[in-house]
């Protein structure tokens, strides 16, 4: 798999994502853990039990392997084995970072990376041999029944007229399909992986060890996932899908982090869980060369104490935004600063640690349900809550390279979610503005002597806000 | 090389001491007034704390200055009488205290605690370092402006002032006779490395921490301290062993001092050195890890931050911190990643490996491969192999409770460091003070620092140290074999180039600028381009009116400039540092060796 970092990543998929026109559609809200009902035979904890027949029971040319244009009908298999890297998530683990990195982390006692079980579980469709079907093959890595659930009961009904035209997705989760049309359980699933769990966690030992940083959003990473099905699926469902699409992921990844610290910080028993966790801190406080004169001093520390820890503010800087008119979410803030200000201690307590994270994300799960269901934003409503972002948020630019990227993305995401409902809205001299914050601003780290830096050292939060005074102007 | 144990007339008085306890090492002093703990093996010569008891005080660099300040300098006898001038002109540590009163030291004071005077306050710390910090053991002209003055390493002088300065007698006393009266015996290098490395490393049961706060705040980074070339840089108001013009003469005085022409002086302060780097270091960070802390082993305590907590051991890592590897954390994130290269843990200059878990902070290791080397050199081979093993246990003991979990537990933490501190003591005076190198020792000891082994990836502060010990030990076995070559030395000169082993950059600078202070208050014309015309200017000028111009703004200014400067290119000289390349740079000068 070629190298790109994170960050660089998603960025060029914002940028290079937009598009979009759809039709409404009709509404169907269900998740996995709703399948209430299990037909005859099927145990009702399917997801974890049922056989992964393997991509290859999928790659019937008459099925999903038909050679047409990416993204077509028939053409899922074909997409998602050419261009996308889900494809190879198991290959990478043969590369020679993979290798290093199992060294790095377990000395003498490495195994190879791609039967260590920490990595498997991202990285290809880790289920026991007794769940593995004929066609079953680990190294097809991130293959279709990982995010469509596994198909032992419903590969021989999927393509049935009954199957397509007359069940619901709750009644499809009974034989194991994952639904995946309503946003809600799509963001679910990818934080899965793409922010962690209790079971997936890159931690600071990871990426020390060579594991790029995880920074997810999940506008930029759908626009620039090679996608397999038609958009205008999504867009009958969420006419402003990329403006929902956006607040979905802000609410979805923060739930998901914050059930992560809450894991990391509770005590095992059984293990030496490193606590501090170094993962939850802003990679840049402490990940500078100590050069003289110091930028980090000039700048000050606030109130704080020079040299502690700030917590991270990947997944809660665009919160408020996100957030905006729900129920209680001043509650959620209020927490998120007591946890803002225990992490920042030199050993935060763990037990109000967990007790506030989970409460957060408890917050957060019933204002994700409400912005889901929320009736489709016009496409006026959108512009005004860009515009709001343009003319209110532009202190985070200010902030730091992790909270200037996130307010990039929202704005992208949000331009692109107006042009879902008004095309006539973007205009080529504001979409250039909004692409030119990237270079301009040096959001996407500029390599230097040859070497890839994974540091905001030529950051110009100044550009920023000189091009967020260029796109207010044109936005008014 | 085999070590001498006997006939060091110099060390005579610690063997005898130690001896009968079968021990050689010196006692540190617990951070608490912990009386319980057993002692068998404390060195009565070497407990500081009878001065605290005898009530000694500390005399001020004004009082010193009646002798050592001469116009005419003395040069056939015991001191050079002028002591004071170089001190006073050349020597930072007269600015010591000038600094906190400087722009970085108030920027520092504001960042901390919101007031730019908090660093001049006692409980902030600064004071131990940056002063002679002893309330209430202040003596005769004492003036915490001065820094650090004369009695701050030769000790309080209430009690040796009178004798002396009488003649005579004085010098014929032995060194544990004058350590009585309150005079440290700074002509033996495992007491010479125990005071610098209070300050130049630390000492928390004497309050002597820079906190990671103050690091960020803006105290410069502290560097690894290599005592022979710290010796060298420092510039001497006195002479080496070999170099003093009465002990040519007389042969009583010989014996006393251990005068010894051959040049193995600073070859033996940088084996000791190393040593006692690494003790200090560990004694440093297990005085630390003791709980309960005051606000001495914890100048934290005195900021708001750390007020409040429920547990003293939840402010661990941020203590830690201090005493963790800089450039674990500090690095730039770069692709390809140098850092993953190099790996985690550490290894061993036998190969061995002591696993480190990726991204876990561990103890600052710059002292570690200089001490193999010299242990590697100057111990015979069994016992070598013996103590290797030795090390590698205690070390790996130390990273093992790092791994466990971040910054480790700080009674684990205090345990491992102590267990290892105490045996490289003991080493450090059983084995390396003793020991006499003649020059093929020393051939040997400048060729193994040339050669590391592949595993070894030196950062960037190990191989200072390296070219530091280079730098030290090649003009001695130069002059002493007579097969120096110019290559060589010119060699080792651009490595000290490359790594910065030099003196500051601004030091003729900053010694023009304080001569012109001593210009603008001497009431006579004096020529000071001169060493004869600066000693007449120094002992002729106003003292007060002198005190008052440093202490304006502009001359702190211009002195901070100069640091800033210093420290820029410094900085630089670090970001440039390639492993690879220093490498091949030290095989180059193996071959400009001879073989032994």
């Amino acid at each position: 798999m070629k190298r790109v970092t994170t960050g660089s990543l998603l960025i060029a998929a914002a940028v290079l994502a937009y598009l979009g026109f759809g039709t409404p559609g009709s509404r169907d809200a269900v998740s996995a853990s709703q399948a209430a009902f299990a037909p005859e035979g099927i145990k009702p904890d399917v997801f974890s039990t049922a056989k992964f027949e393997g991509v290859g029971s999928c790659s019937a040319v008459a099925c999903h392997f038909k050679a047409g244009v990416p993204g077509t009908k028939g053409s899922e298999y074909t997409t998602w084995f050419n261009h996308d890297k889900h494809a190879r998530a198991y290959e990478v683990l043969y590369n020679q970072r993979s290798q290093r990195m199992v060294k790095l982390l377990y000395g003498a006692k490495a195994k190879a990376a791609h039967e260590t079980e920490l990595c498997l579980k991202c990285h290809a469709m880790l289920v026991p041999e007794q769940r593995r079907g004929e066609r079953f093959s680990i190294e097809d890595g991130i293959g279709c029944e990982q995010c469509h659930g596994p198909a032992e009961f419903w590969l021989d009904k999927h393509y049935s007229y009954r199957w397509l035209n007359e069940m619901s997705d709750r009644e499809k989760a009974a034989f194991g399909m994952r639904p995946l049309s309503n946003l809600l359980d799509r963001a679910r699933l990818c934080v899965e992986c793409h922010v962690g769990t209790e079971d997936k966690d890159v931690n600071h030992d990871l990426i020390a060890a060579g594991h790029p940083r995880l920074n997810f959003e999940l506008a930029s990473y759908q626009a620039i996932m090679p996608r397999h099905w038609p958009e205008g699926n999504d867009l009958a469902r969420y006419p402003d899908f990329e403006a929902r699409c956006w607040a979905v992921g802000q609410a979805a990844c923060a739930e998901a982090a914050l059930k992560l610290l809450a894991h990391r910080a509770v005590p095992s028993e059984t293990k030496d869980k490193p606590w501090p966790e170094f993962a939850e801190y802003d990679c840049y406080a402490c990940h500078h060369d100590l050069v003289e004169p110091s930028w980090r001093q000039k700048r000050g520390y606030g109130k704080g104490l020079p040299g502690a820890f700030p917590w991270g503010s990947w997944y809660t800087s665009m919160l408020p935004r996100a957030l905006q008119g729900q129920a209680g979410a001043e509650d959620l803030f209020g927490l998120l600063g007591n946890i803002r200000g225990e992490m920042q201690k030199p050993l935060p307590n763990r037990g109000k640690i967990v007790a506030s994270a989970r409460q957060a994300a408890q917050h957060l799960q019933s204002a994700l349900t409400s912005i889901e269901q929320a009736p489709p934003a016009s496409a006026q409503e959108v512009r005004r809550r860009l515009l709001e972002i343009v003319q209110k948020d532009e202190t985070l630019a200010e902030k730091g390279w992790d909270e200037g990227a996130q307010l990039y993305l929202a704005i992208a995401a949000l331009y692109r979610g107006m042009g879902n409902l008004d095309p006539k809205l973007q205009d080529p001299i504001l979409t250039q503005r909004i692409k030119n914050i990237v270079p301009d601003s040096n959001l996407v780290f500029p390599a230097r002597r040859g070497l890839q830096y994974d540091s905001p050292r030529d950051y110009k939060p100044r550009e920023f806000l000189r091009q967020l005074r260029l796109i207010e102007s044109k936005l008014r | 090389m085999r070590t001498k144990l006997t006939k060091n007339l110099l060390l005579a008085g610690v063997l005898v001491i130690m001896g009968a306890a079968g021990a050689f090492s010196v006692d540190w002093p617990a951070a608490s007034a912990q009386k319980d703990a057993p002692k068998e093996a404390a060195v009565k010569v070497m407990d500081e704390s009878i001065w605290e008891q005898k009530k000694y005080t500390y005399f001020g660099a004004d009082t010193c200055r009646q002798c050592h300040c001469q116009p005419g300098a003395n040069k056939a006898d015991f001191v050079k009488l002028d002591e004071y001038t170089t001190w006073r002109t050349e020597d930072k540590h007269s600015l010591a205290y000038a600094v906190l009163l400087g722009p970085r030291g108030r920027r520092m004071g504001e960042l901390l605690a919101g007031r730019a005077d908090y660093v001049l306050e006692e409980k902030a710390g600064c004071l131990n370092c940056h002063s002679m910090n002893y309330p209430g053991r202040e003596g005769k002209g004492f003036k915490k402006e001065d820094g650090i003055s004369c009695d701050g390493c030769h000790g309080p002088s209430s009690a040796y002032y009178a004798p002396h300065s009488a003649g005579g007698k004085w010098r014929t006393m032995t060194a544990e006779e004058k350590f009585a009266l309150g005079m440290r015996d700074l002509r033996n290098p495992l007491v010479k490395a125990r005071l610098c490395m209070s300050c130049h490393v630390g000492n928390a049961a004497e309050g002597k921490v820079v906190t990671h706060a103050m690091f960020a705040a803006g105290h410069p980074p502290l560097r690894g301290i290599e005592l022979g070339i710290f010796n060298e840089n420092l510039p001497k108001h006195w002479w080496d062993i070999k170099d003093v013009p009465v002990f040519k003469t007389d042969p009583a005085l010989q014996k006393l001092y251990a005068y010894d022409t051959r040049e193995f002086q600073n070859t033996l302060v940088a084996v000791v050195g190393s040593a006692s780097a690494v003790a200090a270091q560990m004694n440093l960070a297990a005085t630390r890890a003791q709980l309960p802390a005051t606000v001495k082993s914890w100048p934290e305590l005195s900021l708001s931050f750390f007020q409040g907590a429920d547990n003293p051991a939840d402010l661990w890592p941020q203590i830690a911190m201090a005493h963790s590897d800089c450039y674990a954390c500090h690095h730039e994130l770069v692709r390809p990643s140098w850092r993953q290269e190099r790996g985690y843990g550490t290894t061993l200059l036998d190969g061995r490996h002591i696993h480190g878990i990726p991204g876990r902070p561990q103890m600052r290791a710059w002292s570690l491969l200089p001490f193999e080397l010299s242990l590697q050199q100057t111990l015979d081979r069994t016992a070598y192999q013996t103590s290797s093993g030795e090390f590698q246990k205690r070390l790996a003991a130390l990273y093992q409770t790092c791994n466990r979990s971040p910054f480790g537990v700080p009674a684990n933490v205090q345990a491992a460091c102590k267990n290892l501190r105490d045996w490289v003591d003991a080493i450090a005076g059983r084995q390396f003070n003793t020991a006499r190198f003649d020059a093929t020792d020393q051939l040997k000891l400048l060729r193994a620092l040339c050669s590391l082994p592949e595993s070894q990836a030196p950062d960037f502060e190990t191989a200072q140290q390296i070219v530091a010990m280079l730098a030290v030990i090649y003009p001695e076995w130069s002059s002493r074999s007579g097969q120096g070559d110019a290559r060589a030395a010119e060699a080792i000169q651009k490595l000290e180039e490359q790594l910065d082993s030099r003196p500051d950059q601004s030091r003729a600078q900053r010694k023009a600028l304080i001569l012109q202070l001593v210009q603008q208050t001497t009431k006579q014309k004096i020529d000071l381009s001169t060493p004869d015309g600066i000693r007449l200017g120094v002992f002729t000028m106003d003292l007060e009116e002198f005190r008052k111009k440093l202490f304006s703004s502009p001359t702190l200014e211009k002195l901070q400039a100069l640091r800033d400067k210093d420290y820029e290119g410094e900085s630089k000289v670090e970001l440039n540092y390639a492993p690879d390349e220093f490498r091949k740079r030290l095989e180059e000068l193996k071959s400009l060796l001879p073989r032994p």
